[in-house]
């Protein structure tokens, strides 16, 4: 058997378990705001809708199609967004992707829940875009 | 049968070892590793006689300009063309195709005329005619494909018809592997006086290619998929064509005489060379060459073709992974995209890259063709003079592994 440490910290038992029941995949029928997002790369593509009540995210859907990461993140990034404020998921949006890009701890991450098991990702520079892209759709959105 | 234990140790990068573990290059379609000869062409052009090409009345020019034209004759006789006239430097094949459409394209198609491509086109051959349809609203025709990646022959003769202008098709699949019917469609092309390219980026590097025999028009080759410098390839065309051809590129080098007003074309090749040429990749390019002629391109077929069907075969034998192209070797270059259901290229691809093995993954330039066979991208091994049935095993071995990783087996 190959040594798979390295592999186990990119693909984490959080992120498989999320790809296998991804949530909040069902399209939300009467959303407050849509965004799209595609990577004409490798033509991996996330759909999201928001419905708001109060100014705080009351429902998300969204549909992610391609790779694992891809998947797994759109599926954690929208229970994350649950009862959050515009400003506030830009403000995460915008952490995520700082952490993304830079080699800051994992215990310096602050208030990011569940999106903490994407950090392995950073292993495998060339997949991070992988991870970004539910945030691009998004962000598309705000 | 290759040597290829001795043929191994004239590639450097071979000996190197990624995440602790031996590398195992499968993706010789994207670009192929170098050999030693290769890489001290480079060095001994830069250390010893770097100087412009042509004009030149020093040594060292004259240096240069005998290698860099010497190694235009080699691949001249590379592919058998009658003459090294009729071989263009270019960065690429792609350039090479820009060439083409903006040159000879731009003065011979005319409304309603058609331009007919395969269904498995890279992008390189694709982009350049949709923009040379719309300028001049002609057609774009596509030959269809069998549902084993072979192009479709049985309308061929609707397809191919009086109003074809151009015949423009790959010899060899970067994305299905499938080596089609060059020689026969340009005969078919020929028959209703249309012209032909042949994109031979695939094929040139790992079969003997003739010219004369295939007969195209043009024929495009890449340097670094076979063995030479990236930033260089080459134009084949018929040297009578050329001759008809208007410049692509305007400047020095390809003019006889220039006044305030108007200019003249210098004669062939350097008609069709404006500027400082890559000198020194050319003369890789040349390197390559001798490389390759030295070992002898039936020879890489053959090995080609052993290792390509030992690793079908396995491929196949591995549970949920889906192939595509044809199973009849006499079909198949050294390429094999293969697919899972369940498990994406890319991660599939992190997790081989993981193991030392590099392979690709993605719509490999060809988007239409993934739309096509209904995947967003494959994985694909790619094979090469170097690669070794050992490598195969570690390859297969690596997939099952994936495959139980990814689809929840063993974690």
């Amino acid at each position: 058997m190959t040594d798979l440490a390295d592999l186990d910290d990119i693909y984490g038992n959080q992120i498989l378990e999320h790809r296998r029941n991804p949530r909040n995949r069902e399209k939300l029928s009467n959303p407050d705001v849509t965004g799209r997002a595609i990577n004409p790369f490798c033509g991996d593509q996330v759909d999201i809708q928001i419905l708001f009540k109060d100014s705080r995210v009351s429902a998300v859907g969204i549909q992610a199609e391609g790779c694992l990461i891809n998947q797994a993140t759109a599926s954690i990034l929208s229970e994350f967004m649950v009862g959050m404020s515009i400003t506030e998921m830009m403000s995460a949006s915008n952490r995520f992707r700082d952490i993304m890009s830079s080699d800051v701890s994992k215990d310096k991450l602050g208030d990011l829940g569940n999106l903490v098991a994407l950090v392995g990702v950073r292993k495998s520079p060339v997949r991070i875009k992988c991870a970004l892209l539910p945030f691009s759709a998004l962000e598309e959105t705000l | 049968m290759l040597d290829i234990q001795k043929i191994r140790k004239d590639f450097p990068v071979l000996g190197r070892e990624v995440y602790g573990k031996p590398l195992i290059y499968l993706d010789n379609a994207a670009t192929t590793q170098k050999p030693d000869t290769v890489i001290r062409s480079l060095v001994d052009y830069y250390e010893n006689y770097n100087s412009n090409v042509h004009r030149g009345v020093h040594k060292l020019s004259m240096e240069s300009t005998e290698r860099f034209e010497e190694a235009r004759e080699k691949v001249a006789c590379f592919i058998n063309s009658k003459s090294s006239n009729s071989i263009i430097w270019t960065r690429n094949a792609t350039e090479a195709i820009n060439l083409v459409a903006n040159t000879w394209a731009q003065e011979h198609v005319k409304s309603g005329d058609e331009i007919v491509l395969t269904a498995m086109e890279h992008h390189s051959n694709l982009v350049p005619w949709q923009k040379v349809a719309k300028d001049k609203q002609a057609l774009l025709k596509y030959i269809p494909l069998t549902a084993d990646g072979r192009l479709d022959l049985t309308n061929i003769d609707d397809i191919i018809c009086s109003r074809t202008k151009l015949v423009s098709i790959v010899h060899v699949s970067n994305s299905l592997g499938t080596i089609n019917p060059v020689e026969e469609l340009t005969a078919k092309a020929r028959k209703v006086g249309a012209s032909v390219l042949v994109d031979a980026a695939q094929s040139v590097p790992h079969m003997p290619v003739d010219v004369q025999q295939i007969d195209p028009d043009f024929l495009t080759i890449s340097g670094h998929k076979m063995l030479g410098p990236t930033g260089i390839g080459a134009l084949y065309a018929k040297e009578d064509i050329l001759e008809s051809m208007e410049p692509f590129l305007r400047g020095g080098e390809m003019v006889l005489e220039v006044t305030y007003e108007d200019a003249s074309w210098n004669s062939l090749p350097m008609r069709f060379e404006a500027g400082t040429p890559n000198i020194a990749d050319a003369v890789g390019m040349g390197a390559a060459v001798d490389y390759l002629s030295a070992i002898g391109m039936k020879s890489i077929r053959q090995h080609e073709v052993d290792i390509t069907s030992y690793a079908l075969d396995a491929i196949k034998a591995i549970n949920g992974l889906d192939h595509y192209g044809p199973d009849d070797m006499s079909q198949r270059g050294g390429v094999i995209s293969f697919n899972s259901p369940g498990v994406h290229p890319h991660d599939l691809g992190t997790f081989l890259d993981r193991l030392g093995i590099a392979v690709r993954t993605g719509h490999h330039c060809t988007m239409p063709l993934m739309r096509m066979l209904g995947v967003p991208a494959t994985t694909r091994a790619s094979f090469y003079l170097y690669n070794t049935k050992s490598e195969v095993d570690v390859l297969i071995d690596g997939l099952t592994e994936a495959l139980g990783y990814f689809n929840d087996g063993s974690r």
